[in-house]
């Protein structure tokens, strides 16, 4: 009977195993290395335990934080700018045509659902987030708590 | 089908302005970002239809060049490695550890940090971030595995665990 242990449980291998496991979770392996690294981890409790560790730090890494998103006229003034450098362009123009349409749609829909809205009487009542007054001789001014991130316009690109 | 401005912006316009935004910092330089990229798609919009593997690659690779140009207006001087962007000065209170991931891809060097980005925030393939980054693709790989190994060695005291570093600790350049 032969008792000795298959090559990928060899507790030798632990060393170089650890070292290749960021790899191995990127995808920067060869196959055969992957191979290799994925059946010792079934059979390497303490290396298993390293590649846990190691998953979650990459899951750490790999989150994406939150940006916002582009403005809505964003394309439009693409295709403006491109119409500018390329005057005469008639897909260019045709493309800006349709944007803008949805664009000023959009638009319209929005007033007429603003103008068809009943107006609505301010409560009397006490509200739950009340806005701040500035203090006098303040430089905040009202309504703008202090540290308010200020509002984002966009800028055009000459 | 990647064909027409429509439906390529539809398909990379959020994507290209949030890797502008993580790369640069900046929400107002990713606007300008993101139009001018779209503007040079429109202006190259024939050489590129029909190429449709080539589309994403090629707005990122825009993106992370007005990026870099930008980088230079913001700090003057050339970009080496070590660059970082200007960093906000510490809260008050405590990061968490999104902010630290946040903070320390910010401090990579451009080339690492849009490495970094394209593969772990926007799901670039190696051989399309080596069109991006205009490298082979084991040189696009080599320059990920540097980004994440410094990230990881920078970050390893915030950490619960530590990462395993026995093939070496990572240096810029």
């Amino acid at each position: 009977m032969n008792t000795e242990r298959p090559m990928n449980t060899d507790p030798r291998l632990c060393p170089e195993i650890r070292a290749l496991l960021a790899d191995h979770l990127d995808g920067l392996l060869e196959p055969a290395q992957a191979a290799r690294a994925s059946e010792h981890l079934e059979t390497c409790a303490a290396c298993a335990g390293e590649a846990d560790r190691a998953r979650r730090i990459h899951a750490a890494l790999a989150a994406p934080w939150d940006v916002p998103g582009p403005s809505t006229d964003l394309p439009l003034r693409a295709l403006a700018s491109a119409r500018a450098r390329r005057p005469g362009s008639g897909r260019v123009v045709g493309v800006a045509l349709r944007y803008a349409a949805t664009f000023a749609a959009g638009v319209l829909a929005a007033f007429l659902v603003f103008r068809a809205e009943p107006a609505r009487s301010l409560p009397t009542t006490e509200v739950a987030h009340p806005v701040p007054v500035a203090a006098p001789g303040s430089d905040i001014p009202n309504g703008m708590p202090e540290g308010a991130a200020p509002t984002y316009s966009p800028r055009r690109i000459r | 089908m990647e064909s027409g401005f429509e439906a390529v912006y539809a398909r990379y316009g959020r994507q290209v302005h949030a890797f502008a935004a993580r790369f640069t910092g900046d929400v107002g330089a990713a606007e300008e970002i993101c139009q001018e990229t779209f503007v040079r798609y429109l202006q190259h919009e024939d050489a590129l239809r029909g190429r449709n593997g080539h589309v994403a690659p090629w707005l990122f690779r825009v993106a992370a060049n007005l990026g870099v140009d930008r980088l230079r207006k913001m700090k003057p001087g050339a970009l080496h490695d070590g660059d970082a962007l200007p960093v906000a000065p510490p809260p008050a209170v405590e990061p968490d550890d999104g902010e630290r991931v946040r903070r320390a891809v910010t401090e990579l060097a451009p080339d690492l940090r849009a490495a970094f980005l394209l593969r772990a925030h926007h799901g670039l393939t190696f051989p399309q971030m080596a069109l991006v980054l205009d490298l082979s693709e084991r040189g696009a790989k080599d320059r990920y595995r540097r980004a994440r190994d410094l990230l990881a060695e920078r970050l390893a005291p915030w950490f619960p665990e530590r990462i395993s570093h026995e093939h070496g600790t990572a240096h810029e350049h």
